[in-house]
């Protein structure tokens, strides 16, 4: 029986409302039935007798596909600026197609573009400074060499890289475990736009208006691993998105990739674990891009990639400073934790205002910036 | 038979004459108290009837009518007994017609007791003030718990320990001791030395600055932080109390009951409320309006500890008097206006927890909590507060060995020094010093230094200030400036300023990584 494909992609639409069965089973039942609109025509009984459905759960199946609304909800995506894809379409991004459980409906803000090759940086909510901050160089590292970034959206890591690779011009996608109607959390809205208007892409498989519910976002992590090369775990705890992340990315035969740290943090306990389990470890972005297929490789740019730890942008800013900007500055840079200015009065001895003019010059230059009372080198 | 004499009634914190008439009829035995008394009048029968009657007296067994006039305002407070007894007494022939005739230029005030001993009561002084501008006056008669209050007022004054003694007096036939100023005791509980902070250096500067220009402060840190002890010992770099300030809050203290021994009020206010304290007991209210903390702490401090706990209303109810520096109370009858330029030092935890930017502890809030909690103080609240401080404990390894820091005489001494420049600039008008500039002394007297506007821009480019918190860093780079004792702005002033109002920049802060 041919199918028509509009017909077909409305049933998917409606399908994908369904939230009781993961999208694996639905994907067996539209293999057993041949198509999406044949599953839908089933009655309860046939469900469950030969799609192995409880009594139950088929008759809310059949309830709650009745009562979905696909039309309303092109409308409502098509009012948003998002685009709902099938894998039935060509522009389903080609990695997530061949994933063991594509989302039956990919909602896309922004572009997603064809042979763009991404890598997902991901990790904890609650980073340390030094995973904030590798998290935004190997964003910017990444979107230097031509790579797409994808991340979650969600705080700490997440943001950090997003951040760094709209700052650095690169594209970035958002995996969304929301509708793209709803920003979770809700003070990256601000982000969320300007990853839309850089020309990146917010995706999410939830219908526009779901709302942040628990278990979307491990199946949210498998997007993410599902649309990259390779997954950079930054920071986590052994129990973490990050590893789920990870888990994922190798059920799907990507490459993992860890940064290394203290042994005495929490949140390097999951990627360190990761690395002693085979992982690669990752430094800069090279060492990403040398785990790559081949495939990817095409069209990157490789040189002068990775950012030294003074070098880069930095060391320029710094030839510029005053004096004593220069000197408060290394002495912010030397603490781990911050200096406040209390602390920079012990440490150098000046006045409140001549403190106050080197803070103002360095963070008026975006060397660094204030963390409650503390200051610390910009990330 | 009739008699007439003169008493006083508090209308906010001003007094006005009152002019008690009692009549006495034959007729059907009563006691009525017409011209809007309040409950507190009505009892004086009681008082009154047994007083008469345990001075020695008969109490009259008529009708008996007690006139307030004017008769359209309303009166409150206990200090009628002693008029309204006298007058009972002058009007039963008790006391004699030539001594009644007196009447005209005396004033009486008091509370009675059954026994017929007089009580102190509130609102003396602010009373007495009034009567000064009135004069006429030749001798006025107070409780003697009030004696040393009512001296302050430089009338006639004259202090009785019972109903029989004034009784005597007008009689003739006993002299009535005068009232006297005491002088208060020197600092009775002492509010402690800023030398005994350690470090908090940037702290100490910006409350220094607070106290030169009565800016309003907000700490911001966890727990240990010093934000107490910072706030507590603020008063001992403010400079005592003007001759005028001193009178203006006394005349507070006195309508509020809380004048005890001494005469005048001579140390700045400290409040401290806590913070399950009422909106109408903050800003003051009531049927019978009251003032609150906000006029208590009139040219002194009210600490708010823990600020975000106060009630919302209590929190919002600030904004009145932050701004015009006063509080208006409405009722139906009439309004009162109090008193109430205080400077708020508020201070509160960066979080619900409490440890957010903690060196040690760990914070466990979200940065939605911390957003949440951090909005319960409102933009228009913070807006009226120029001085934004975040504090953090310091460690142990930092606290060793730190040398003692600056006395508090020191840094009063330069605050004096600032207080008198302002004073200077703000001659003739109603400005007293540089956190009530309005925009255009602002314009006038904090104009940039060259190459300045560059510098401005910058910090609302880079820095995200906004156009409102670039004049309140204009207003305290003015007090950093006379601090220093230069006359025009410089750029290191400016620079300065912007380190109190990191609040208004870091927009961002909160919710970073």
């Amino acid at each position: 029986m041919p199918i028509k494909l509009e017909e077909e992609k409305l049933a998917r639409i409606r399908l994908n409302f369904f939230s009781c069965l993961r999208c694996d089973w639905l994907l067996k039942l539209i293999e057993l039935y041949g198509s999406a609109q044949a599953l839908l025509e089933r009655n309860a009984e046939d469900l469950a007798a030969d799609g192995g459905l409880s009594p139950e759960t088929a008759e809310r199946f059949v309830r709650e596909t009745r009562h979905a609304d696909p039309h309303g909800e092109l409308e409502a995506a098509r009012r948003a600026g998002v685009r709902i894809l099938t894998v039935l379409e060509e522009d389903y991004p080609a990695l997530l197609k061949n994933i063991y459980d594509p989302p039956l409906a990919l909602y896309v803000r922004g572009k997603i573009p064809p042979g763009t090759p991404a890598v997902a940086v991901v990790g904890t909510r609650k980073p340390t400074d030094y995973g904030a901050r590798s998290a935004a160089r190997f964003a910017r590292e990444l979107s230097r060499a031509g790579l797409a970034l994808v991340s979650g959206l969600a705080r700490g890591i997440d943001t950090a890289a997003h951040e760094a690779a709209v700052k650095a011009g690169g594209l970035t996608w958002a995996v969304l475990g929301t509708g793209l109607k709803v920003c979770y959390p809700w003070e990256n809205r601000k982000l969320a736009e300007k990853i839309a208007a850089s020309g990146g892409a917010l995706v999410s498989e939830f219908p526009m208006a779901a709302g942040p519910m628990q278990a979307h976002f491990p199946r949210r992590n498998r997007i993410i691993s599902g649309l990259s090369y390779a997954v950079l775990i930054v920071e986590g705890d052994y129990k973490s998105g990050a590893l789920i992340t990870a888990r994922s990315a190798l059920e799907q035969g990507r490459e993992v990739l860890a940064l290394p740290g203290p042994v005495d943090s929490v949140m390097s306990r999951g990627p360190n674990m990761l690395i002693k389990n085979g992982a690669a470890l990752a430094e800069n972005a090279l060492d990403i891009i040398t785990a790559l297929p081949a495939e990817a490789l095409f069209g990157l740019k490789t040189a002068g990639l990775a950012e030294k730890e003074t070098g880069g942008t930095t060391a320029g800013r710094l030839k510029d400073l005053s004096p004593d900007a220069g000197s408060a500055y290394l002495a912010i840079k030397e603490s781990r934790e911050g200096l406040s200015v209390d602390n920079l009065l012990h440490k150098l001895g000046w006045p409140v205002q001549r403190i106050a003019a080197a803070l103002f010059e360095l963070e008026t230059s975006e060397l660094i910036s204030q963390c409650a009372d503390k200051y610390k080198p910009a990330v | 038979m009739l008699s007439e004499l003169w008493t006083l009634g508090l209308k906010g914190i001003d007094g006005f004459k009152i002019r008690v008439e009692v009549d006495i009829a034959s007729g059907l035995p009563s006691y009525a108290v017409v011209g809007l008394p309040d409950a507190a009048i009505k009892e004086s029968k009681g008082r009154v009837a047994a007083a008469v009657r345990n001075s020695g007296f008969d109490f009259p067994v008529k009708k008996i009518t007690i006139n307030l006039s004017p008769a359209e305002v309303k009166k409150t407070g206990t200090h009628f007994d002693l008029p309204i007894a006298l007058g009972v007494l002058a009007a039963s022939g008790n006391i004699d017609k030539k001594a009644a005739g007196s009447f005209e230029t005396l004033v009486f005030i008091g509370e009675l007791a059954l026994d017929g001993s007089l009580r102190p009561v509130a609102g003396v002084l602010p009373m007495l003030l009034a009567l000064k501008k009135v004069g006429g006056i030749k001798a006025v008669i107070v409780p003697g718990e009030n004696s040393a209050e009512a001296a302050v007022s430089g009338l006639p004054c004259f202090y009785a320990g019972t109903l029989k003694d004034v009784a005597a007096w007008l009689a003739g036939a006993k002299e009535l001791a005068v009232c006297k100023a005491v002088q208060s005791p020197e600092r009775g509980c002492a509010p402690g030395d800023l030398s005994e902070v350690k470090n908090q250096a940037l702290a100490k500067r910006a409350l220094e600055i607070a106290a030169a220009g009565f800016h309003n402060v907000i700490m911001i840190g966890p727990p240990g932080a010093g934000k107490s002890m910072l706030a507590k010992r603020f008063g001992s770099i403010l400079p005592p109390l003007t001759a005028d300030e001193s009178l203006e809050a006394t005349k507070i203290y006195s309508v509020s009951g809380l004048i005890k021994s001494s005469s005048l009020i001579t140390e700045r206010p400290f409040r401290e409320p806590h913070h399950s304290i009422s909106d109408a007991a903050l800003i003051g209210g009531g049927s019978v309006p009251r003032p609150g903390e906000v006029s208590l702490a009139h040219n002194g401090v009210l600490f708010l500890d823990e600020f975000t706990e106060f009630s919302r209303p209590a929190r919002e109810a600030l904004r009145e008097p932050l701004e015009s520096w006063q509080v208006t109370v409405s009722r139906v009858r009439d309004t009162v206006v109090y008193p109430a330029r205080c400077l708020l030092i508020a201070a509160m935890n960066p979080c619900p927890c409490g440890y957010f930017g903690h060196p040690t502890r760990e914070c466990s809030c979200t940065p939605l909590q911390i957003h949440k909690y951090r909005a319960r103080v409102s933009g228009p609240l913070l807006d009226r507060i120029d001085i934004h401080l975040q504090l953090s404990p310091i460690k142990y390894a930092d606290w060793e060995g730190l040398p003692k820091g600056e006395s508090s005489t020191a840094v009063a001494e330069r605050v004096a020094g600032a207080m008198a420049v302002q004073q200077e600039r703000f001659k003739g008008s109603r400005t007293r010093t540089n956190a009530f500039m309005g925009v255009r002394e602002l314009r006038e007297h904090c104009r940039l230094p060259e190459g300045a506007s560059n510098l401005l821009e910058t910090a609302m480019n880079k820095l995200g200030f906004s156009a409102r918190s670039l004049d309140k860093i204009l207003k305290l780079a003015r007090t950093i400036a006379d601090l220093d004792g230069v006359a025009g702005l410089k750029k290191e002033h400016i620079i300065e300023a912007m380190q109190y109002r990191t609040l208004d920049k870091t927009a961002e802060l909160v919710t970073k990584y």
